[in-house]
């Protein structure tokens, strides 16, 4: 993973994951913009042949970016975990 | 009163912007989700993920074999759904055959043909039973399995008319003999390894010909190749749900029951004053294709409305026959959630090598500022 802060921007970065793709990308996306305090969230694939995803995040003053990417992780282990522990309800 | 119904009218219109995906005559409309923080009147500041979880999510398992299961899953996000989607596909591992030694092959199927025909036959075997080979590993009875193939084909002298003139002219995948190495013989006592199907053609010959070789099996992903995938199909589609505004009665309930598939409009027999009147129901919008044909009639035109959950997603996992369907998807939920501790791992170490250079430049200003 790389991290590069927005020179322009505040409160803002780009983050390069490697070797992750859509399933990733997509999610983090997802989770981001449940949060009140993610002004702006997205990603892209930049080339089809380059396996690695690039997410930009920008938020408010209260919080920072990588703060809230490690915030909509942890959500995501949540939420996965609760539909493990629902699924494993029908085992 | 009148202020009040088109109030009502507008917040039911509001709903089914949220919560549905609407299928029209020529297009599809309300597609994305608005499932986030100051849209319309979602507000939820600080809102307890884990109440509001408890409270949507809802997973029932709708039919299951072994090797082939429906389900659903209620109150997740697309993106979720896709992830599980894919990962299911791509990223959950099994044993597939990687490596192909041809000692002999004067059959006509070339040799690398044969060594791809024989790495898309499933093998079965317990995934979680092996290691990943790196390629600069040498093989172990960890991480490959080896089989043989070794066969000749003959003439038949004393076939009879009805009978085939060759003997062992079709290579079957039962060919392929598992030879155990290590302590495998031993941990594979209950379950030996094997190709899933006994009767996928490898390839065929003639009086003469003959295929001898060795195969070695590794573990691997349907990212890196297909071979490797456990899931012969993994999708979902969204739960359909047609919605009725007015009732549909008489002989018009008939022809709406037949614009769809059967068993999802049934025409019931309903008695007001005294007179029995047919009345269209839907009692069953899991079967329905969504076609559209409804919309085609005029007659129907303000009286339905076709949809779809757009937070209900039917799931349909077929297995190859490798691992069972339920494994296969339990599997993608724990691969889900080990790739976000990565990232988060991952995430940690980067703001941990921050922190470090901004205070070793802190105290390398500090410093200069005593200089």
């Amino acid at each position: 993973m790389k991290i590069t802060p927005d020179t322009k921007v505040q409160n803002a970065a780009t983050f390069e994951i490697f070797r992750e793709d859509h399933t990733m990308g997509n999610v983090i996306r997802h989770k981001l913009l449940q949060e009140p305090q993610v002004i702006f969230a997205g990603y892209k694939i930049p080339h089809p042949l380059e396996h690695n995803v690039i997410i930009r995040v920008q938020t408010t003053n209260e919080t920072k970016p990588e703060a809230m990417v490690a915030k909509a992780l942890n959500d995501l282990i949540t939420e996965v975990g609760y539909l493990r522990t629902k699924f494993m309800v029908h085992k | 009163m009148k202020k009040s119904k088109q109030a009502s009218k507008a917040r039911d219109h509001l709903e089914i912007l949220q919560t549905r995906v609407v299928v029209e005559r020529d297009h599809v409309s309300s597609i994305s989700s608005s499932d986030f923080p100051f849209h319309t009147s979602n507000r939820y500041p600080d809102h307890d993920l884990v109440e509001r979880l408890r409270n949507k999510i809802i997973i029932a398992i709708e039919k299951k074999s072994q090797y082939d299961m429906e389900f659903d899953i209620i109150g997740v996000d697309a993106s979720i759904a896709n992830a599980l989607r894919r990962i299911m596909i791509a990223e959950v591992p099994t044993m597939a055959i990687e490596k192909v030694f041809i000692y002999d092959n004067t059959s006509i199927v070339q040799d690398e043909v044969l060594a791809h025909r024989l790495g898309l036959i499933p093998i079965k075997a317990d995934p979680d039973e092996f290691d990943f080979k790196q390629s600069t590993e040498h093989p172990t009875d960890q991480n490959t399995i080896v089989f043989k193939l070794k066969q000749e084909c003959k003439r038949n002298p004393k076939a009879s008319a009805d009978e085939a003139e060759y003997i062992n002219h079709n290579v079957y995948s039962a060919a392929l003999i598992w030879e155990p190495k290590g302590d495998q013989a031993e941990r594979f006592k209950d379950s030996p390894i094997r190709p899933v199907h006994d009767d996928i053609l490898i390839a065929q010959m003639r009086p003469g010909q003959k295929i001898e070789l060795e195969a070695h099996c590794e573990k691997g992903c349907g990212k890196e190749h297909a071979k490797w995938s456990p899931a012969a199909t993994a999708s979902y589609r969204l739960m359909p749900d047609i919605i009725l505004k007015e009732e549909i009665t008489g002989d018009l309930a008939d022809k709406f029951a037949s614009c769809f598939a059967p068993g999802v409009v049934e025409v019931e027999n309903k008695t007001v004053d005294g007179e029995s009147k047919k009345v269209a129901k839907v009692v069953n919008p899991r079967l329905d294709t969504v076609s559209r044909e409804v919309l085609r009639h005029k007659e129907f035109e303000d009286k339905v409305q076709l949809t779809r959950i757009r937070d209900h997603f039917i799931f349909r996992v077929e297995s190859t026959g490798i691992l069972e369907s339920e494994k296969i998807v339990f599997d993608s939920l724990q691969i889900l959630s080990s790739k976000c501790t990565m990232l988060l791992k991952a995430l940690d170490i980067k703001l941990k090598e921050k922190e470090e250079t901004e205070t070793s430049q802190n105290n390398e200003n500090a410093m200069e500022l005593d200089t």
